[in-house]
C-alpha cells in the first residue's frame, strides 16, 4: 500500500480569509456566512471561541458574546485561492496530489523518503509540509498512513505531524464513531440500526456478508474502515493560471486603498509564481463593481516578471487612464504564466542583464511611455530617414570574452526631425539662398531654423515607392546658415514644398 | 628586531603628545617604520597614508567613447557619475552619443538612449556601427518623462544610459536639479555610466564632470562656381568641470560624414 499524506486546513473558511488579511491574526474574527440575519458563523478564531462564540451561532448571538468582534464574510473567492495555493505546496512534494477541497489535499509519498535519509523520514516530510505551509500563510496540520482516512484522521489530532504505521490503520481506526467513515451515507442509518457503533465493529464484519447486503458502496466502506484504500488517488489539474481575489467589506471609490489590498494580492501571486519557477505574461483584472458589474482590465507585459511592485504600478497606471464606473465591491486578479527569461553568465565577457530586472525595467517603460516608444530599434526598407521601427527589447547574450576596442571613425551624425519642420526657402537659380521656420502652433516646439544661406550642397535626389499611387520625390541639400547650424533639407517635388529632415550635429 | 622591542626603544613622548601637524605624524611614523624589521615596515601606515592609498585605487574602468571625449575624461566616460555634454546645434553632440553608442554594443555591453528629440536615425545608427540589438531605445515626450526613464534604466542595470534632450526648446525645461541629482545617485549606486546631452547646462551640482562643444565649423570640398560637398565637421571639446581632474583642458572633434552621405543621401546620386 502506498503511503498517503493529508494536508489539513482546520477552519479552513477563517484559514483563507487570514491568509488574504494577515493583519487580522491574533484577533477576534468569526467568518459569517448567509446574509444579513441569517447570517450564522462557520469558523471563529481562537479569541472568538474562548468566550464561546461556535459555528452555527447568528451575528447577534455572537456579538452579544463579545461586542467587539471582528466579522467577516465567507469570501469563495479567497478559499479557492488558498485551495490551490494548498495543493501548490503538495505538488512541490510529490508528484501525485488529490484535491479533496475545503483545505484538504493528499499526496502520495512513494520514494520520497530518499529526500528525507534521517531515522524517521515521514516525520521529517510531515515537518517540512508544515514549515512550506507556515511560509505561505496557513496554518496547516499533517497526517501520514496508508489510506487516506486513517491520514485524515491522524491529520485532524493534535501535535501535528501525525503518523500512522504501516498496517496498524485498522486499529487506529477502530475506536471511531461510525460517522467518521463518511456522514451522508444512507446505508450508516443501516448499521445504526444494526448496533453497529464504531469504525472497528463494522470493520469486524465478515467482508463477503458485507457486500452481499450493503452492495458495492457498503464494501467500499468496509474497506475503509479495515484501513484498506483501493482506490488511487484522483490526480489533480492545475489551472493554466494563477488567480488571487478578495470580496471587499465595503465599497471602494478611490484609486489609493484598492491599491494596497491588490498589493497584498499581488504579493502572494508572486510567491506562488516564484515557488513554480514562473513568472507574469500576461495579467488580467477583473473588478465588480456596485451593484452588479464588471470592470475588466488586461495587462500584456513586455516580458515575464514576478515583481509585486511593478505588477502594481502596471495596474495604478492602468486604472488611472481608465476608471471604473462605480465603486468596486471584490477583485480578482489572475496572472497568466510563462517561463521567465533566462541568462547565462560570463566569466570574461561583459555582464549581462539580470533577465528579472530587465523584464521590471521594461515593464515600468511599458507603463510610462507607451509600448510604442520603448524598444529596440530596427532599420526599415526605404531611404526616408524619419522612418523607423521598433521590435521588442531582448538583447543577445554578451560574447564569452570582452573584444578589443576599436579606434572609432569619428563619424559625423544627423540629428533626425520627426516629423520633417516646413520651411520657406528663397532660392536662386534652383539654389536655397534663405531659409525660415513656418510658424504654426504645431512648430511652436520645434527647432527655429532660419537665417541666410552660407554654403548650399546637393540636390541630390531620392526616389521611393514609385511603383506606388504616391511616390516619395525629394531632392536634398546640405546647407550651412551664416547664423551656424548645418542641415538636411529636401524640396517635396509632388507638393512644391520644402522641409528640414535633419541637423548635422 | 622584534616589534616589542621597537615600541620600546622608540621615545614615550611620541605616546604622550597629540600630533601637532601632518609632518609630525608622519615624522613619527617613519621613526617607527625603521625600528621594525623589514617585512613589517609596509605594514604600518599612519592615517593619512592610509586615505591616500585609498583615493588613489582607480576607479572602474571607464567606457570608452571612440572620440575626443576619451583624451578629456581619461579614458571615456566614468562609471558611477554622470558626465553633462553641452552644446548648440551642430556641434557634435549627436555623433559623439553614437560613437559612444557603437563603442559599448560593439563591445557586448548592453546601452540605452533616452530620447527626447526623436532624433535617433536607425539606420544611421547601424552605419557608425551601434548594435541595435544591444540598444534599448526609449522616447519620452517631456524632460519629466524622461529623467523617470533614466533612473528605471539605470536600476534595471544598465550599465551605460544616454540621455539626450535634443535641440531648444526642451520640452520641460532645464528640470528640478533634485531630479538630476537623484539620477546622479542612481548612476553611483548601480555603477552606471550616465551621459546628459543637452544644449544648455541642466544638471547643474548633478554632474560629475561637463564638457562643452563648440560651434562647429563645416568642411567643404570644391567651391563656387563649381558645387560643394560636405566633407566633415571639426569641434572644440572644452572639458569644464571634472571631479578630481583638472578643468579647462580642450581637443578638438574631428567628424566625417559616412560615404552614403558623401555619395548622396542612401542612394540618391550626386546632382547639381
Amino acid at each position: 500500500m502506498p503511503r498517503i499524506a493529508c494536508l489539513f486546513t482546520p477552519l479552513f473558511p477563517l484559514a483563507a480569509r487570514l491568509r488574504s488579511e494577515p493583519e487580522l491574526r491574533g484577533e477576534a474574527v468569526a467568518i459569517l456566512q448567509g446574509n444579513s440575519n441569517a447570517a450564522r458563523v462557520v469558523a471563529a478564531a481562537r479569541r472568538a471561541r474562548q468566550v464561546g462564540i461556535r459555528p452555527g451561532m447568528s451575528l447577534p448571538q455572537a456579538r452579544a458574546l463579545l461586542p467587539n468582534l471582528t466579522v467577516r464574510a465567507r469570501d469563495m473567492s479567497c478559499e479557492k485561492a488558498t485551495q490551490e495555493s494548498l495543493l501548490e505546496i503538495a505538488e512541490s512534494f510529490s508528484p501525485r496530489v488529490e484535491d479533496a477541497g475545503d483545505g484538504i489535499a493528499y499526496l502520495e509519498l512513494d520514494g520520497l523518503d530518499r529526500h528525507f535519509p534521517g531515522d524517521s523520514p515521514e516525520q521529517d516530510l510531515g515537518h517540512a509540509l508544515t514549515i512550506t505551509t507556515d511560509k505561505a500563510g496557513l496554518t496547516t496540520w499533517v497526517g501520514i498512513a496508508s489510506s487516506k482516512l486513517a491520514a485524515r484522521v491522524a491529520a485532524e489530532l493534535p501535535d501535528s505531524p501525525n503518523r500512522v504505521p504501516a498496517g496498524e490503520e485498522a486499529s487506529f481506526l477502530a475506536p471511531l464513531p461510525l460517522r467518521s467513515l463518511a456522514a451522508e451515507f444512507e446505508i450508516l442509518d443501516t448499521l445504526e440500526r444494526w448496533g453497529i457503533r464504531s469504525v472497528g465493529d463494522f470493520a469486524r464484519l465478515p467482508k463477503n456478508e458485507v457486500a452481499s447486503r450493503l452492495g458495492e458502496t457498503g464494501r467500499q466502506l468496509h474497506e475503509k474502515a479495515r484501513g484498506l484504500d483501493s482506490r488511487p488517488l484522483v490526480p489533480y489539474q492545475p489551472p493554466p493560471h494563477f488567480a488571487e481575489g478578495m470580496e471587499l467589506e465595503w465599497p471602494l471609490v478611490n484609486l489609493e486603498p484598492f491599491l494596497f489590498v491588490a498589493g497584498a494580492a499581488l504579493k502572494r501571486l508572486c510567491q506562488r509564481l516564484e515557488s513554480r519557477g514562473l513568472a507574469c505574461a500576461r495579467l488580467d483584472t477583473s473588478l465588480r463593481l456596485e451593484p452588479d458589474g464588471h470592470h475588466l482590465r488586461t495587462i500584456q507585459l513586455p516580458a515575464p516578471t514576478r515583481e509585486a511592485k511593478t505588477l502594481l504600478t502596471l495596474i495604478r497606471l492602468d486604472l488611472e487612464a481608465e476608471s471604473p464606473a462605480a465603486p468596486v465591491t471584490g477583485f480578482t486578479i489572475v496572472a497568466h504564466p510563462d517561463r521567465p527569461r533566462e541568462a547565462q553568465l560570463s566569466l570574461f565577457g561583459p555582464p549581462a542583464l539580470s533577465p528579472d530586472k530587465l523584464a521590471t525595467t521594461l515593464a515600468r517603460l511599458f507603463a510610462l511611455l507607451g509600448p510604442e516608444r520603448v524598444g529596440s530599434p530596427r532599420t526599415v526598407n526605404g531611404h526616408r530617414p524619419e522612418r523607423s521601427a521598433l521590435v521588442e527589447y531582448a538583447p543577445p547574450p554578451p560574447p564569452e570574452v570582452r573584444p578589443e576596442q576599436q579606434v572609432g571613425r569619428g563619424l559625423l551624425a544627423i540629428r533626425t526631425l520627426r516629423p520633417p519642420v516646413p520651411l520657406e526657402v528663397i532660392s536662386h537659380l534652383a539654389s536655397p539662398r534663405e531659409i525660415l521656420s513656418i510658424l504654426s502652433e504645431s512648430s511652436a516646439k520645434r527647432p527655429r531654423i532660419q537665417g541666410r544661406v552660407k554654403v548650399a550642397s546637393g540636390p541630390w535626389s531620392m526616389e521611393e515607392e514609385w511603383w506606388s499611387e504616391k511616390p516619395v520625390e525629394r531632392d536634398y541639400w546640405d546647407v550651412e546658415l551664416a547664423a551656424g547650424g548645418i542641415f538636411r533639407i529636401f524640396f517635396q517635388r509632388a507638393t512644391g514644398e520644402w522641409y528640414a529632415d535633419g541637423i548635422y550635429d | 628586531m622584534a616589534l616589542s622591542q621597537a615600541l620600546t626603544t622608540t621615545p614615550q613622548k611620541a605616546f604622550e603628545e597629540p600630533e601637532p601637524t601632518a609632518r609630525r605624524s608622519s615624522a613619527t611614523i617613519g621613526t617607527f617604520r625603521s625600528k621594525l624589521p623589514h617585512h613589517l615596515q609596509s605594514h604600518l601606515n599612519s592615517g593619512r597614508e592610509w586615505v591616500q592609498q585609498r583615493t588613489a585605487t582607480p576607479l572602474p574602468s571607464p567606457f570608452p567613447t571612440a572620440t575626443a571625449l576619451d583624451q578629456l575624461l581619461v579614458g571615456g566616460l566614468p562609471q558611477g557619475q554622470l558626465v553633462e555634454l553641452i552644446g548648440r546645434q551642430s556641434s557634435g553632440r549627436f555623433s559623439t552619443i553614437l560613437a559612444s553608442l557603437a563603442s559599448a554594443t560593439r563591445a557586448g555591453e548592453a546601452a540605452a538612449l533616452v530620447d527626447l528629440g526623436d532624433a535617433f536615425d536607425p539606420q544611421l545608427a547601424a552605419t557608425a556601427g551601434v548594435d541595435l540589438e544591444r540598444l534599448l531605445w526609449a522616447r519620452p515626450g517631456h524632460l519629466k518623462q524622461t529623467l523617470i526613464s533614466a533612473e528605471v534604466l539605470l536600476a534595471g542595470g544598465f550599465p551605460l544610459v544616454i540621455v539626450d534632450l535634443g535641440n531648444p526648446p526642451v520640452p520641460g525645461g532645464r528640470g528640478v536639479e533634485a531630479s538630476w541629482l537623484r539620477l546622479a545617485k542612481a548612476a553611483q549606486s548601480h555603477q552606471a555610466a550616465l551621459l546628459v546631452s543637452s544644449p544648455y547646462r541642466v544638471s547643474g551640482t548633478a554632474a560629475a564632470g561637463v564638457v562643452k562643444a563648440d560651434y562647429g565649423r563645416a568642411l567643404w570640398s570644391g567651391g563656387a562656381p563649381g558645387p560643394s560637398l560636405l566633407v566633415g565637421l571639426s569641434s572644440r571639446l572644452t572639458l569644464q568641470k571634472m571631479r578630481r581632474q583638472q578643468g579647462n583642458r580642450t581637443e578638438v572633434l574631428r567628424l566625417q560624414p559616412p560615404a552614403a552621405l558623401i555619395y548622396g543621401t542612401a542612394t540618391a546620386s550626386i546632382g547639381g
